[in-house]
């Protein structure tokens, strides 16, 4: 076990690494990195010492190293927007972010995992017509089109539940979470459905069905158990999906998280923002990842090191 | 991730085909006939590919005209005139000559999309699984540092640095699309490795990038074209959600996620602005979506 974690750090530190270097490469290849901050028509001597400030006249190298340097002590200079610096702007965003991550993974959970099961146990009847036309349409319908429907409807339409904001508490991460969980909540209950239909062929649940249990007790003793595993993994996987989706989310019903921040920062071309903002989402992302792997295969001591790069 | 679209690794999660056939029934014959989906998902993308192909012929109100007296008109269900069938958007513009100039740029990035993503995926899934070691490493490597990077991410990024058009769409789209190509292909080309046509073709002198790519290429179309099919609709999702943040291809263009974004504002007056283009994302991906799963079907029974 400690064999094995020790190695998904090492694997999760070069991911990271990976990450950084992609986001320094970006910059770095999409031109002049102070196109977008300085005004055209500057001097030449007020462009230098711009360059100079931020280091750009120095050897792409020696920036690259610079840039590693900085980022694994998490600094990566001053929002040039906002003049703060630009981890902490984006962690400040991460509570709301995470809360309605957190809420979306929930209600996914809730409503694929009965869907998946009711559809599987008996493949072709009415119960997994309502399932599988339920996973096609949450697949199907894009989040900002669920998202602005469940607003007509909801807030504008009944005036349940608060259209944007976050003045209203819980009560306003009810939609935004409902419309993130759509897509997940239709794949677990596809990924699952298709478990408990392979499961349910196996032979220790002909065993158990011949013993004489009741129907509910083996699916629930002897297939689910079975079924639950690729379903968990996934659901580690999903996480990070679903803070990409996030951002989507928050700009259909104007919640103030990490998603707005980006966008707002895309606007502006602050690339210090940016570059927080891809390198947090993708430290949480691997770090998620990496607890899910160490809970997988303590479930389950057969996961193995191996199995590791083929994943995705 | 498609995803609420960011769960969809492109080109994954098929259970196309379990349970179509009935395990409890005894002595079913195999089904030859088109299913239902299948059927339907056929229908709508060639209404899609007709639309995107042809649409600016059959509906000849040009889609940029402002009518600025006639702005925000009800579609024809809700007392609008024949004019506007769908009605139109807050600066009186024909919301069904829109949906279907939108069709075109739809139906275009979604396709070039999946070819770029193929080409990238089909490459390093040859080179990792032909060469091994050191290689299928970085391969390796490359595809965890992907799933650590949603496409959103990648978009903002992307955009951040490189602005909007239509090659970083399409750079962002291919970056986060390859990892299901190069999966399948990497492990097929292994399996292949020591096939007697392989071993054949090297005896009589063909050299490495030769046999990879006039022996075992062709030999995977199949599995890489199940693929493709299946991330067609992610690729038109993720091009309407870009478009409807802004990071889309930006400038005139006419897309479906910018009316989207554009109807917005006017979702309590004249909800039918926003709501009509996304109901033409929705019926083009579900659509894909069935067609490309009756296409796995089918090459899985073959």
């Amino acid at each position: 076990m400690v064999r094995f974690l020790l190695l998904r750090l090492v694997s999760a530190v070069a991911v990271l690494l990976g990450v950084v270097t992609f986001t320094f490469a970006l910059v770095h290849l999409g031109g002049d990195p102070l196109a977008g901050v300085l005004p055209p028509g500057r001097p030449p001597e007020e462009v230098a010492a711009a360059r100079h400030r931020f280091g750009l006249d120095d050897p792409l190298p020696i920036q690259y190293a610079r840039f590693l340097g900085r980022a694994a002590r998490g600094e990566f200079g001053d929002s040039w927007t906002s003049r703060e610096p630009a981890l902490a702007a984006v962690v400040n965003r991460l509570p709301a972010t995470l809360a309605l991550t957190g809420a979306a993974v929930a209600l996914a959970l809730l409503v694929g995992v009965p869907l998946g099961v009711l559809g599987g146990v008996r493949p072709g009847g009415a119960r997994d017509g309502v399932a599988r036309g339920f996973a096609l349409l949450g697949q199907a319908v894009p989040s900002f089109a669920l998202g602005t429907a469940l607003i007509l409807v909801f807030a504008v339409r009944l005036e349940w539940l608060p259209a944007s904001g976050t003045e209203a508490g819980a009560r306003s991460v009810v939609l935004p979470a409902l419309t993130l969980a759509a897509y997940p909540a239709a794949t677990i209950a596809r990924l699952l459905r298709v478990s408990v239909i392979e499961v349910l062929a196996l032979d220790h649940v002909r065993t158990a069905r011949g013993k004489g249990l009741a129907e509910a007790a083996v699916v629930r003793g002897h297939v689910l158990r079975h079924a639950a595993l690729p379903t968990l993994a996934f659901v580690g996987v999903q996480f990070g999906f679903l803070l990409g989706g996030a951002v989507v989310v928050e700009s259909v019903f104007a919640y103030p998280g990490l998603g707005r921040l980006a966008l707002e920062a895309t606007e502006t071309r602050d690339l210090p923002a940016i570059q927080a903002f891809v390198v947090v989402l993708a430290a949480l992302i691997v770090g998620v990842n990496l607890a899910t792997d160490a809970l997988a295969r303590w479930l389950d001591p057969r996961v193995g090191i191996a199995s590791t790069g083929g994943r995705g | 991730m498609p995803q609420t679209l960011s769960g969809r690794i492109p080109g994954t999660a098929n259970d196309a085909g379990v349970g179509t056939a009935r395990p409890n029934r005894p002595r079913q014959l195999p089904r030859r006939r088109v299913p239902v989906t299948g059927a339907v998902g056929l229908a709508l993308v060639l209404l899609l590919v007709v639309l995107a192909s042809v649409g600016p012929i059959l509906v000849r109100t040009d889609p940029t005209a402002q009518d600025l007296l006639g702005r925000l008109a009800p579609p024809i269900w809700a007392g609008g005139v024949a004019d506007h069938p769908l009605g139109t958007d807050g600066l009186g513009q024909d919301t069904l000559a829109r949906v279907v100039a939108g069709a075109r740029v739809s139906l275009l990035i979604g396709l070039a999309a999946t070819v770029a993503a193929g080409t990238v995926g089909v490459a390093l899934g040859l080179v990792a699984g032909s060469v091994g070691g050191a290689m299928g490493a970085v391969v390796s490597w490359l595809t965890e540092v992907q799933l650590a990077l949603p496409f959103v991410v990648v978009a903002i990024a992307v955009t951040a640095t490189l602005g909007n058009g239509v090659g970083p769409v399409l750079l962002t789209l291919a970056l986060t699309g390859w990892v299901g190509y190069a999966r399948i292909v990497r492990l097929q080309t292994r399996a292949l490795r020591g096939a007697p046509f392989v071993d054949a073709a090297r005896s009589i002198g063909a050299g490495p990038g030769r046999v990879l790519l006039r022996h075992v290429l062709p030999n995977l179309a199949a599995p890489i074209a199940v693929v493709a099919s299946q991330q067609v609709a992610a690729m038109i999702l993720y091009e309407a959600a870009l478009s409807y943040l802004g990071l889309g291809v930006g400038g005139d263009t006419i897309t479906w996620g910018g009316m989207v974004a554009d109807g917005r504002d006017s979702l309590l007056a004249a909800p039918w602005v926003a709501t009509v283009p996304c109901v033409a994302v929705a019926l083009a991906v579900l659509g894909c979506n069935l067609l490309g799963d009756w296409a796995a079907e089918w090459v899985g029974r073959r």
